[in-house]
């Protein structure tokens, strides 16, 4: 009936010159499935369209990723092929797989192709090692010959061995788990995942794969982490500039597979640190401030989460605040400290900056 | 002419069928842009666009083997293409009429919130929630309200989609809606960093 009105709708939303509540109403109608004869009409005209130039075309590089991820899809898609079927229900089974390989896509797009000089990540976990996967919709315990303990996350699984007679505790890592390392100075604890190693004396991290970005990341809770790429993956190029860095309660490192570096950021949710290996941190303490100096409020959080906080004009060490903070997370406080002051706060790195004109 | 490109099209689509990346490449190349184009105009987003390309290629590329010789190839791309741009669209405008049904985050009520917080006093808890706003959902929310743009407009400047920018200016209007609620501790809190 209004077949018109979103002809009219659809050619000014092309164009880019609908307003809001036109834009709203099209959506309706699109949303509606009584325009689909229409809408597809319009869509395959547009496509046999010669040389319109209102629109840039695919970026040459884009275009260039697009192919290499189709080609490494259909790599990843053959792999979860079981060997013995026959050939018609391969290709069905490529049909469901691509379905799945087509979501994982957008993760592919960070990850360069491997050279041939280099060995996968499959290729360098020993044979002798112990194997647990985790299949179930929880999370998994194992514990480790040397009281370490792993929690796994679903689909996520591990390798290592019943006893660490080496010189240090190597475990491999496929997928994402929370470690919390029995302390052992002369042995050092090693997680292998993908191209990087994780070296601990002591400690507890997580170390997963970020969905949205496809970086691996390394996110300490206590203790001292050490972080590189692992040589055995790497070209013999790339092996004189071996990426690594250290890491603190509250910080973790994303790994970016391209540059071949670390960066080192502070975790989305900072935790108030253990002090002294206390098992239990007492989150019930009571932090109410009465009209204390930030100088003093920053020191204390600093502490707290052992996060460098600075501030841009050392001004605002003078401006007070008041509040009970008790049960807010790192953010909250400072967002509340900032609207109080007037200030605002930027995450650098792994560094708090606080800016603003401050109190006289 | 065109019965010698038809020709080289179906001799494209045998070599494709034995595996030849060559012929895939050339396919590639030759419709490519034309997909990616509508696809920007139908989505407006290069990013979308791109996964709409994406798509459609790879499962050109693992129905090699099943494609008849004398298929048409220019056809089968576009039914392809169409059909992935009409499901995004379609899940696009639903998100956006979700959003709307959504009442606490509606254009309306916020501005009778923002007219309400005119007065100098709020202004300054105002600009002091806009700061605090994570950078894209700031920019989105400040381009609306003083340039008063369209999400297409804003998501240009932006280089994001426009249902990605609604979703920024909601959640930008929600957490300014939330600061001014909680006013009343911040304000005491205010209060007494002013006597100091």
């Amino acid at each position: 009936m209004n077949e018109e009105r979103f002809k009219y709708l659809l050619g000014l939303y092309k164009a880019n010159n609908v307003s809001i509540e036109e834009h709203d109403e099209l959506f309706e109608m699109i949303d509606s499935s009584r325009y689909d004869h229409v809408l597809d009409k319009a869509v395959l005209s547009d496509l046999r369209l010669e040389n319109e130039s209102d629109v840039a075309d695919l970026p040459p590089h884009i275009a260039h990723d697009i192919i290499r991820n189709i080609y490494e899809a259909e790599k990843n898609v053959k792999k979860m092929l079981p060997t013995k079927r026959t050939i018609p229900t391969i290709y069905r089974w490529i049909a469901a797989a691509s379905v799945i390989a087509i979501i994982g896509l957008a993760s592919l797009f960070y990850q360069s192709t491997n050279d041939g000089s280099k060995k996968q990540f499959a290729a360098i976990i020993p044979k002798y090692t112990i194997t647990v996967a985790n299949t179930k919709n929880e999370q998994q315990l194992v514990v480790l010959s040397d009281g370490s303990k792993v929690t796994l996350a679903p689909n996520s699984s591990i390798h290592y061995s019943r006893i660490f007679a080496g010189e240090t505790r190597d475990v491999y890592l496929e997928g994402e788990a929370f470690f919390q390392v029995t302390k052992n100075p002369v042995k050092p604890f090693m997680v292998y995942y993908n191209n990087i190693v994780t070296k601990v004396l002591g400690t507890s991290f997580t170390i997963n794969t970020n969905k949205k970005t496809g970086n691996v990341e390394v996110a300490v809770k206590t203790g001292k982490v050490q972080v590189f790429e692992n040589e055995k993956l790497l070209s013999i190029t790339e092996r004189t500039n071996k990426a690594s860095t250290i890491l603190t309660p509250n910080q973790k490192a994303v790994y970016n597979l391209n540059l071949h570096l670390f960066e080192n950021r502070i975790v989305e949710k900072p935790e108030r640190i253990l002090p002294n290996d206390t098992a239990v941190v007492n989150t019930k303490e009571v932090l109410v401030f009465d009209q204390e100096k930030l100088r003093s409020i920053f020191i204390k959080l600093q502490s707290y989460y052992g996060i460098d906080i600075v501030v841009e004009s050392t001004n605002l060490y003078n401006c007070s605040f008041s509040g009970d903070i008790s049960n807010i997370d790192l953010f909250s406080v400072l967002k509340s400290i900032c609207i109080a002051t007037n200030s605002s706060f930027e995450v650098n790195g792994t560094k708090i900056l606080i800016k603003g004109n401050g109190c006289d | 002419m065109l019965d010698q490109s038809k020709y080289e099209e179906s001799k494209l689509v045998a070599l494709l069928a034995e595996d030849s990346e060559y012929a895939f490449q050339l396919l590639y190349d030759r419709h490519r842009n034309r997909i990616y184009k509508t696809a920007t105009r139908f989505l407006k987003s290069p990013i979308l666009a791109q996964e709409v390309v994406q798509d459609v290629f790879l499962k050109l590329w693992l129905s090699r083997n099943t494609l008849k010789p004398n298929q048409p190839i220019e056809a089968w791309l576009h039914t392809v293409a169409k059909n992935n741009i009409i499901n995004r669209l379609k899940k696009v405008s639903n998100e956006w009429k979700v959003m709307n049904e959504l009442p606490y985050i509606t254009e309306s009520k916020s501005n009778i919130t923002e007219n309400w917080v005119q007065d100098v006093e709020y202004a300054s808890i105002l600009n002091a929630a806009i700061n605090t706003l994570p950078e894209q959902q700031k920019k989105a929310y400040l381009l609306s309200r003083n340039e008063n743009l369209t999400y297409i407009q804003i998501g240009e400047k932006l280089e994001l989609s426009p249902l990605t920018v609604k979703t920024h200016i909601s959640r930008a209007l929600l957490h300014i809606k939330k600061v001014l609620a909680a006013k009343g501790i911040i304000l005491s809190v205010a209060i007494v960093s002013i006597i100091f």
